[in-house]
Parts: C-alpha cells; sequence; structure tokens
C-alpha cells in the first residue's frame, strides 16, 4: 500500500483541496496583501515573501465565482515548476486556517466533487478522507492564465 | 506587456506619484511637466477628466484617479499639482498629491504575475520598495487606458 504525505488546505469554510508535502514552502500566517487593480477577482492581491512578489491566488473565489466570508486569511507559499526542468516559481494561496499534514493512500483514490464542476480543470485527481473528496491541485495549471479561460 | 516589463527594468530614474493614497511609478523622462493644480480648468469631458490645463498652447485634459484606479470628478485640497505626459504627440495629465523621485536601485522588480495580467491593464510590473508593493506603468499604458489614445487592435 503506497502512502505519501500531503497537505489539507482549507481553502474556505467549505472546500478543501490538498497539495503534495514539498509543494508548500512557507506559511505567511498574517500576510500583508498589496491591491492590483485590474486583475482577476479571484486574484487582486499580491504578496511579498523572500524578496519575490507572489500572487495571492483566492481559489475558493474562483470556485464561487464570488469571494468567500472568511474569519482570517493566510497565505501558503507553494512552489511549481512550469515545465520539467524549469526554475521553480512561487505562488500565493489563500486558506482559511493552517494546512494540515495528513497522509494519503493509493486506496483513497475517489471522484472528484460534482459541485463545484470547476473542480475538473484544476485537480489532477482527488482523494476520499472522512468521506469527502479532497482534490489535489495541479500548481502549474491555477498559476498560468488559465482560470480566466474556464 | 513582457516588452514594457523589459524596459522598465532597464529604466534607471523613476518618479513615484502619489495620487489618492496609493503610488504609482512611472519613468521619469517620460514626465514632461508638473503644472500646479491652481491652473486646472474643472469641467469634466466625455473621457471622464476632471478638467483641463492650458499647456504650450494645446487644452490638455486632466484626469483624477482613485485607489482603484477609478476616474473621479472632483477635486480636493490634497492634490497639488498635475503631471503631464506625451503620448506619441497627444498630452495628458494626472493629479497628485505628491511626487518623489525613486532610483532603481531602490527597487526589486517583478513582471505581473501570469494569472493576474488583463489585456486592459494599466500596470507593466510590480516592485518591491521598503516592503512594500508599488506598481509601475508607462505613459502609453497611461493613456491607453484613460483612452487618450487607442491601440493598434483598437483601429
Amino acid at each position: 500500500m503506497a502512502e505519501t504525505t500531503a497537505w489539507l488546505l482549507a481553502l474556505d469554510r467549505d472546500l478543501y483541496a490538498a497539495v503534495g508535502k514539498a509543494e508548500i514552502v512557507h506559511f505567511l500566517e498574517q500576510p500583508v496583501f498589496f491591491d492590483v487593480p485590474g486583475s482577476p477577482f479571484y486574484c487582486r492581491r499580491v504578496v511579498v515573501w523572500q524578496n519575490r512578489v507572489l500572487p495571492a491566488l483566492d481559489l475558493a473565489a474562483w470556485l464561487h465565482g464570488k469571494i468567500p466570508q472568511r474569519d482570517r486569511a493566510l497565505v501558503a507559499v507553494t512552489v511549481y515548476q512550469d515545465s520539467p526542468g524549469s526554475t521553480l516559481s512561487y505562488g500565493g494561496l489563500i486558506l482559511s486556517s493552517m494546512p494540515l499534514q495528513i497522509q494519503v493512500a493509493d486506496e483513497q483514490a475517489c471522484d472528484l466533487p460534482q459541485r463545484p464542476r470547476t473542480w475538473q480543470s484544476i485537480a489532477i485527481s482527488c482523494f476520499a478522507r472522512e468521506g469527502q473528496p479532497v482534490p489535489i491541485l495541479d500548481l502549474r495549471y491555477i498559476y498560468s492564465d488559465a482560470l480566466m479561460l474556464v | 506587456m513582457i516588452d514594457d516589463y523589459q524596459i522598465l527594468a532597464q529604466t534607471q530614474a523613476f518618479a513615484m506619484l502619489t495620487m489618492d493614497g496609493s503610488s504609482l511609478l512611472v519613468p521619469q523622462g517620460q514626465i514632461i511637466s508638473l503644472e500646479p493644480v491652481m491652473d486646472l480648468r474643472q469641467s469634466p469631458s466625455g473621457q471622464g477628466s476632471l478638467g483641463t490645463m492650458r499647456f504650450q498652447g494645446r487644452s490638455v485634459p486632466i484626469f483624477r484617479l482613485n485607489d482603484a484606479l477609478e476616474k473621479q470628478q472632483s477635486l480636493d485640497a490634497e492634490h497639488r499639482f498635475c503631471v503631464i505626459f506625451d503620448c506619441r504627440g497627444t498630452y495628458f495629465g494626472l493629479l497628485c498629491r505628491q511626487m518623489q523621485p525613486v532610483n532603481r536601485d531602490q527597487l526589486i522588480l517583478a513582471p505581473i504575475p501570469v494569472c493576474m495580467r488583463q489585456a486592459d491593464m494599466v500596470f507593466r510590473a510590480l516592485a518591491i520598495r521598503e516592503k512594500a508593493v508599488i506598481k509601475l506603468t508607462n505613459t502609453l499604458a497611461l493613456a491607453l487606458y484613460l483612452g487618450i489614445v487607442k491601440g493598434e487592435s483598437d483601429g
């Protein structure tokens, strides 16, 4: 039984997703956001991390089509590659609470949630946890311009 | 947008314009004049300008942008001058509260993240300065955004 370690991410009160253990390199618990007017409603702000400007992507907003209510917002600094062998790229993902490290086994694989339907665009697979499907995010895809086209 | 970023990245002298609350960096060499706000004649136009100003024998539209970059039709006492730009021979101005010179070595420049780029976006880059993020633009991007000139695709 193959097992791997993943981060369970609360995108808002209702939506959960996961990424691999190595795909998060830092958490900004009290992020300072800077507005960038004219950018898409689900990614209107940036944060600074290690002298880099990172987009603060609100995937819950994209999935719901509106900005969700949150008691707090923290940012997970995620790392990905645009293509194999390319330099590392970083992006910020807005979360509602601190992520949880979990173990995921192959046997937990399941279908993507039916709603929102747009999960299908941004998830590479899915697993079941406590009876709920948890999509695994395709980070390269979500930080591209693809979300504007879906 | 990427070409604009590369040009901005090679620019050595910027002007940081504080309009309402937020700031905008533009290449200093693209500013042709600073004019006192007392010369502004308030008369809103179809382009959304706040009024006009006589400059070098021309009537120059002057705009006020708020922090969300929406055109505003009122003046407040904090606005002290107009920054005049020349875009392909067409002059326009922005109302500002402050202007401060900023050297390239005070900035860490970054392109607009791909997932944030929009075709009609006025910004061409972002910069970190003293732990804050400031937006960068240029005369052409401003003129296109304000409707002063049309893009090539618009005819």
